[in-house]
């Protein structure tokens, strides 16, 4: 789609998320043993034709940044415009919010780019968006601004909206958990330039950080917005603890869920890697997982994701396990309900077992 | 812009002992070994060679082919002013035409190869499976000042008969050259990978492109007429895996041989084979599925029983099917009950419940690997005998 572009917050970091916060955002999070998260965030706005896309990041960015080769996955290099990294001023300190973050880049928003509309979205958010139909959506009914939300429980906190009778949104309810009130917020909104810009002017002129709770708040409740309320079909999780992501990941060993994440008509792109097949030793007995290409599996796996180049040698054996690239796990070790981040080495007869209310994490480079 | 060496590769082969397979697609367009296409391994090599400008020369069913390589960004020959290039034939004035033969497909591309005013060309072919630096080979070439580096791997006396045989000089060079002997006197076999000289190589094309009688093929014509004019041509000795894909047996035999991961070691990160791959969720396997020594790929759903197979991607064995000593090409579909043993399934077909293609060894000259083409919707309990090879579904016996 011409004239629109996407911004998409992945400075986001969440203490909740432990060591698997550690290197990265959490929007670089590996997910089901080839994507990272933001890959949802830059593939729907390819599936709408939306080529031009700002970043913004702050710390931790190494891993995105490696991640997007460029923007090529996504079709995102781009003569003028494309895959588009802000990062920081270096005098900047920690984002408070994104209207703070939104005020770093005002001066890039104002003069810099022409586009009409704007898509608003955060970079971990785990669902297949139809971007399209939002912004089809928000042209045909006049709203100010449109939000995509859910109306299906979804574990967490949210903002959730209560849809009016008109369609559009009669009041905003900041961070809430309950699954029975109105409708709960995607947040990925699509607006106009100008819009954006008036609320990142109304936010800079006080301390006032925050998308929802202030400046969303103070445009509908004191200049009379119109929020347009689309609703998204399909699976959706927002993941900003080690237990979302536990639970996420697992959720999509059920095939339904995965090919609703993965439908064909709406491809979820990733980096490309230069990996084999996997290769399954006559040893090899694996039930119940997800297992990407350039893996060497000698061991039993159960109920596990398994990124490229794991491998896994003979008399392993691995239960509702989450292990992440090119880590290696020795024979005779035996996994329960654990996560390995990457490039983990777990040394042959080891014993190590967390429970699926409490995973363990082995961090990044970690020998045990 | 002035390269030092150039390839050209060979595409346009029909492959007409693997019809099934070939009917609709060139050789080296070819799923293979899971994740591949045959034509992989040379542009892979190539690049991993330090060789950044590659010709492809196509001419029968080219389309997939085309659109396989595309830029060439999936092996990295994708940089400016260099970069993988597919050459068809074309029109030149009044007339046009096919290439006559491999030579003469070198031949018609000389312009292409002029743009690069290189020092030296090498001639690969399509359809072999391996991994070779071709720059250790250049580096042979270079030492002994040779007009033409031909390498070979030696054979055993009876494969001898099926391959360009070399024969060598007391200085190690290449004195006799003779195409499929009959009594062949040397086990030097050719791999149909050349480096020559290109000023050298540019003369001998035009001279056999005058001459009404030649078939205008590098092992029938242009080696013989080099060693004739008494040029220096040696010998580069490969060591390692090396397979000819040509047939449906061999095909088979190098899929299975992708099984043994110290065969051909592709997953050697210094030496990367690369792929252009759709990109497909990491294959499923279910809770009932049953995985032993086999190869699988990104896009699969597993919930059946696989052994000793090659899977390519985006496969699906259902629950309660078979594949066993096998090679499922991208997107076939084996349906509940049916057994697929020591057999290919081609691209897209849908296996039916309760078929069975293929059969074990029993020992007797007639057996062999059951094929099955692409894009064919077999009809349920559908028996496809071993040794044979089916591309309508109108063939298969119910």
């Amino acid at each position: 789609m011409k004239n629109v572009r996407g911004i998409i917050f992945a400075y986001h970091n969440f203490p909740e998320l432990g060591d698997l916060g550690k290197y990265r955002t959490a929007s670089a999070l590996p997910f089901c043993g080839r994507y990272r998260l933001i890959d949802f965030a830059l593939s729907g706005l390819m599936n709408a034709g939306i080529y031009n896309v700002d970043v913004l990041m702050q710390f931790g960015y190494q891993s995105l940044l490696d991640h997007f080769s460029g923007g090529r996955p996504w079709n995102m290099v781009r003569h003028s415009g494309g895959l588009h990294p802000m990062l920081a001023r270096v005098n900047q300190g920690v984002y408070g919010g994104d209207m703070e973050a939104l005020d770093a880049i005002s001066t890039h928003l104002r003069d810099y780019i022409k586009d009409e509309y704007i898509v608003v979205m955060d970079g971990n958010l785990c669902a297949n968006l139809d971007l399209q139909k939002l912004i089809d959506a928000h042209m045909a009914s006049g709203a100010d601004i449109t939000a995509l939300c859910t109306d299906r429980p979804m574990p967490g906190e949210h903002h959730c909206f209560i849809p009016g009778d008109d369609g559009f949104a009669k009041d905003l309810l900041c961070r809430r958990t309950e699954t029975s009130l109105g409708v709960r917020s995607l947040e990925v909104y699509v607006l106009r330039r100008e819009k954006l810009l008036d609320m990142v002017k109304w936010a800079s002129e006080g301390d006032r950080l925050h998308f929802h709770r202030d400046a969303l708040l103070h445009m509908m409740r004191e200049c009379g917005w119109k929020i347009g309320l689309q609703m998204h079909e399909g699976y959706a999780r927002k993941i900003t603890t080690i237990q979302d992501y536990f639970d996420a990941s697992f959720e999509m060993l059920e095939y339904e869920r995965l090919t609703d994440l993965f439908p064909e008509e709406r491809p979820i792109a990733t980096r490309a890697r230069s990996d084999v097949s996997t290769y399954y030793s006559d040893r090899s007995r694996v039930t119940n997982s997800l297992i990407a290409d350039g893996c060497i599996i000698a061991g039993t796996v159960e109920n596990c994701i398994i990124s490229s180049g794991v491998r896994i040698e003979h008399d392993v054996t691995m239960r509702n396990c989450i292990v992440m690239n090119n880590t290696t796990i020795h024979t005779g070790a035996e996994l329960s309900n654990i996560i390995c981040d990457k490039d983990v080495d777990i040394s042959a007869g080891l014993k190590l077992n967390g429970s699926g209310k409490l995973p363990l994490v082995v961090p990044r480079n970690g020998k045990l | 812009m002035k390269k030092q060496c150039i390839a050209m590769l060979l595409a346009g082969g029909q492959g007409s002992r693997l019809y099934a397979l070939t009917r609709d697609m060139a050789k080296p367009g070819i799923p293979f070994g899971g994740k591949y296409r045959i034509i992989d391994f040379p542009l892979s090599n190539c690049i991993n060679s330090g060789i950044d400008t590659v010709g492809v020369l196509t001419q029968y069913k080219p389309l997939q082919l085309n659109s396989y390589i595309g830029s060439g960004g999936a092996w990295d020959l994708d940089a400016s002013g260099g970069g993988a290039f597919v050459l068809p034939p074309y029109q030149t004035g009044e007339t046009g035409q096919w290439f006559a033969g491999t030579a003469d497909a070198i031949y018609q591309n000389i312009g292409f190869v002029d743009i690069y005013d290189p020092e030296y060309v090498v001639i690969l072919s399509g359809d072999h499976i391996y991994k070779m630096d071709y720059a250790d080979m250049l580096a042979v070439h270079k030492k002994n000042d040779a007009a033409c580096t031909i390498a070979v791997l030696r054979v055993s006396m009876q494969e001898a008969t099926r391959f360009g045989i070399m024969t060598l000089g007391e200085d190690g060079s290449i004195i006799k050259f003779t195409e499929k002997p009959k009594e062949p006197d040397s086990d030097l076999a050719s791999m149909g990978i050349y480096i020559f000289d290109w000023k050298k190589l540019r003369r001998f094309l035009i001279d056999d492109a005058a001459d009404t009688n030649s078939s205008h093929d590098f092992g029938k014509n242009i080696i013989p007429n080099m060693l004739n004019a008494g040029e220096r041509m040696y010998p580069y000795q490969f060591e390692g895996y090396w397979r000819d894909v040509g047939t449906i047996d061999s095909y088979w035999d190098a899929n299975m041989d992708m099984l043994s991961p110290t065969l051909v070691n592709t997953f050697d990160r210094s030496w990367p084979i690369m792929a252009n791959s759709p990109r497909k969720v990491p294959q499923y396997i279910g809770p009932k599925a049953s995985v032993a020594h086999s190869i699988i790929t990104e896009g699969c759903e597993i919930l059946g029983t696989v052994e000793n197979s090659v899977l390519s991607s985006s496969v699906v064995v259902e629950e309660g099917a078979t594949v066993r000593y096998s090679t499922i090409l991208p997107g076939a579909r084996i349906c509940p009950g049916a057994v697929v043993e020591y057999a290919i399934v081609g691209e897209n077909t849908v296996v039916s419940a309760g078929s069975h293609i293929g059969a074990p060894p029993d020992g007797t000259e007639k057996w062999g690997v059951a094929t099955v083409g692409p894009n064919l919707k077999l009809p349920e309990n559908g028996v496809v005998p071993a040794a044979s090879m089916i591309y309508t579904e109108e063939e298969v016996s119910v």
